[in-house]
């Protein structure tokens, strides 16, 4: 009776664990390279409203969330990092093609993401209830396009790069650390595309209103 | 009778190479959902989560221009490939998809399956060519 119990509480703790994604230990790809963090534009940081535009998420073995999901975590990811190295206060999510304008930039992401992984290896693991690994790689190729309400203007940016994630059981106890790559790989996405996007001009601070004209 | 089961044997093994090899590949198939403006040649921006340098090489060798960065005049066009079916030294053999897109909507899409990477015949050149063939024979561009 009690070995049942011990079973069964064990068997609800690997559940736990699959559902919360708890045992996994993320490793970042070599791509992108990391990128010097630029200067934050003069306080008060921009305020954007984002959402998602043409973005497709792949699976192999099937496909857990839609393509729109997949894009919208991987921009409120990408946009955390940018508030945090203070280049935005705020970022605001608004379906596609509903720009508010009340925020100075609109960014709107785009492009493709694929999830790598062995179907066999997958089945394995599950069946095993997670002793065996399996890893799924995930490549990312992003598009940012960001439109400066006040003049109009759009730019683009494009940065692509992948990270692995290892699933098994026992990572639960890599729990603290587990998600450091993708954060990293996030990390870096978001640095290219904040850089390319401030080459072309955009974020550019306003520029000095001119003095007053003596009077004659 | 052993005989006949020899027979039978080398009719299934004959039959299993067949499918083996019609399975491996499939002729590029376009299908057309809105036509492209005429008389200009569209200028492409890739998105491809995997082989993008390939996918970029084959669309320019049949004739395309595609951009390194994002453009707002640029058609998204969007490369989808498959689960690896197959693996060679030289790539993996995979459905593909080339979707020419605007403003979220599929305007033109090419479907092949066959070998990717560096392996020949190779699917990116194959369908990026019949994606040309098409695409000139609605624009009216010259090849």
């Amino acid at each position: 009776m009690r070995h049942g119990r011990r079973g069964a509480a064990l068997v609800l703790l690997t559940l736990a664990c699959a559902a919360t994604s708890g045992c996994v230990y993320t490793i970042a790809g070599a791509n992108p390279p990391p990128l010097a963090a630029a200067a934050p534009p003069p306080p008060p940081p921009p305020r954007v409203e984002q959402t998602v535009g043409d973005f497709a998420f792949t699976l192999e073995g099937g496909k857990m969330i839609t393509s729109n999901y997949a894009g919208r975590l991987l921009n409120d990811a990408i946009l955390k990092h940018w508030k945090a190295r203070g280049y935005i206060s705020e970022a605001t999510y608004v379906e596609a093609g509903r720009f508010s304008g009340s925020a100075p930039y609109q960014i709107t992401l785009s492009g493709s993401q694929y999830g790598d992984s062995s179907l066999l290896a997958q089945v394995l693991s599950g069946l095993t209830l997670f002793l065996l690994p399996y890893s799924v790689e995930q490549q990312y190729d992003v598009q940012y396009a960001l439109t400066d309400v006040a003049s109009g203007q759009t730019y683009h940016a494009s940065i692509a790069g992948s990270d692995e994630a290892w699933v098994e059981l026992f990572l639960v106890f890599a729990l603290p650390v587990g998600q450091r790559g993708h954060e990293e790989t996030i990390a870096r996405l978001g640095d290219h595309l904040y850089a390319q996007l401030r080459a072309q001009g955009a974020f550019a601070p306003p520029p000095p209103a001119a003095p007053p004209s003596a009077a004659p | 009778m052993r005989a006949e089961t020899g027979r039978a044997a080398r009719r299934l093994a004959g039959c299993l190479v067949v499918v083996w090899l019609l399975g491996c590949s499939s002729a590029p198939a376009v299908h057309v959902e809105a036509p492209l403006p005429a008389g200009t040649d569209p200028v492409l921006f890739v998105t491809a989560a995997r082989q993008k340098a390939a996918i970029v090489a084959a669309l320019r060798a049949a004739g395309f221009q595609v951009l390194d960065q994002p453009r707002a005049d640029a058609y998204l066009t969007r490369v989808t490939v498959g689960i690896d079916q197959g693996a060679r030294d030289c790539g993996t053999l995979n459905n593909v998809r080339f979707s020419i897109r605007r403003d979220q909507r599929t305007l033109v899409e090419v479907e092949a399956k066959g070998w990717t990477g560096g392996c020949q015949p190779n699917v990116f050149d194959a369908a990026s060519r019949a994606l040309r063939q098409r695409v000139l024979a609605m624009t009216g561009g010259a090849a």
